[in-house]
């Protein structure tokens, strides 16, 4: 797993800031937060360097604009996401692309799992999409025990929109089939997992890497609906939701033969919509070598 | 349901479904450390548990289910009820 940087202390100050000075003005200060992390974060800045090359084809020579531009990116999806929940940031516009698969897929009332990646503004599109389609959207994460950060989110939105916490224990499972089988989206990342995860490798950007099996499991067992779902962003609060025809295990199909599938679709459709927006995918460490 | 065959049945899924060995199903064995079960295989038990033996099993009461035993004595108390 992945650690977080900063601390409690420093999500307080990043979210009082938010809510002091709002979130175009706060906007002007990420400028020096991605020059500071451009400098000072090598392990950061070297799977940035990595995964640019493999996405957009970066060379040596533009890699520290890349870098700098992939952290100015990243951190400006927090920063709308933040602005989002505590409702600082003015009104923000969506895009649906693929709604309607995400409609008739609740409509089946066994549950829909929404699969993202750490690609664009992923809490944005859970918050947006239980409002629209007035269903519970339970939001599957990790939650370290001073994760400020995560700790904000909950606390900050309303409405239908509820947190179940991988961190937890082994059972999170039986809380996402529950929410499933009450006919509510589940949504949780395919990107990353937990030591000890059933895994698979797949062809990723041209080269062997390795995604949890877990979110594909759990839409066999449950029979939920899998719709892999990615919400981009497309220029000043302006997102765009793009969400992929649902992939429903047929009766007759074996479970294995279900999982791989449905992750042959999600990897293909995360390819595309990565090299559509390169500077929006964010795992800072060599994807790779897991 | 009596004990004993509450127990055959909890087996037998144990045996059948997650291909544990017969003799290494101890009323004590702990599922995730000594049986080797993960999290799916935790979700996977309880659906297996409640087609079964037609009860249902809510988050609070599998999150206490950490050995066979307790998967025993939930099933025991749930077809009591």
């Amino acid at each position: 797993m992945q650690r977080q940087r900063g601390t409690a202390l420093g999500h307080w100050i990043f979210y009082s800031l938010l809510k002091i000075v709002g979130r175009d003005f706060a906007g002007v200060l990420l400028y020096p937060v991605a020059f500071y992390f451009t400098f000072t974060s090598s392990a950061a800045v070297r799977a940035s360097q990595n995964y640019l090359n493999k996405a957009a084809a970066f060379w040596q020579w533009q890699s520290v604009p890349g870098v700098f531009g992939h952290f100015l990116e990243f951190s400006r999806t927090l920063l709308d996401r933040a602005a989002v929940f505590m409702q600082t940031g003015g009104t923000f516009t969506f895009e649906f692309i693929g709604e309607s698969y995400i409609r008739e897929a609740v409509a089946r009332g066994k549950g829909v799992l929404l699969v993202s990646a750490h690609a664009g503004n992923w809490e944005i599109a859970g918050n947006c999409l239980q409002k629209r389609l007035d269903v519970p959207v339970q939001i599957a994460m990790f939650m370290h025990g001073k994760d400020a950060h995560s700790v904000h989110l909950p606390k900050s939105s309303s409405g239908k929109l509820g947190i179940i916490n991988l961190s937890d224990d082994e059972m999170a499972g039986v809380e996402m089939l529950r929410a499933l089988r009450r006919g509510e989206i589940v949504a949780m990342h395919g990107d990353r997992f937990f030591p000890k995860s059933r895994v698979r490798r797949e062809i990723f950007l041209g080269h062997p890497a390795t995604f949890p099996e877990g979110p594909f499991q759990l839409a066999a067992i449950s029979q939920a609906a899998l719709v892999v779902c990615f919400a981009m962003r497309t220029g000043r609060r302006r997102y765009q939701l793009v969400a992929e025809p649902a992939v429903i295990k047929n009766p007759a199909e074996t479970r294995a033969g279900f999982v791989s599938q449905a992750m042959t679709v999600y990897v293909c459709a995360l390819e595309k919509i990565i090299k559509a927006y390169p500077m929006q995918w964010f795992n800072w460490y060599d994807f790779w070598k897991q | 349901m009596d004990k004993q065959s509450v127990i055959k049945q909890v087996n037998h899924i144990l045996i059948e479904d997650f291909e544990l060995e017969p003799n290494s199903i101890k009323p004590e064995a702990n599922l995730r450390d000594e049986l080797g079960l993960d999290s799916l295989d935790g979700v996977d038990l309880v659906v297996a548990l409640e087609k079964t033996f037609q009860v249902k099993i809510d988050e609070i009461e599998a999150r206490e289910i950490d050995t066979v035993e307790k998967i025993y004595a939930q099933i025991i108390k749930k077809t009591q009820n």
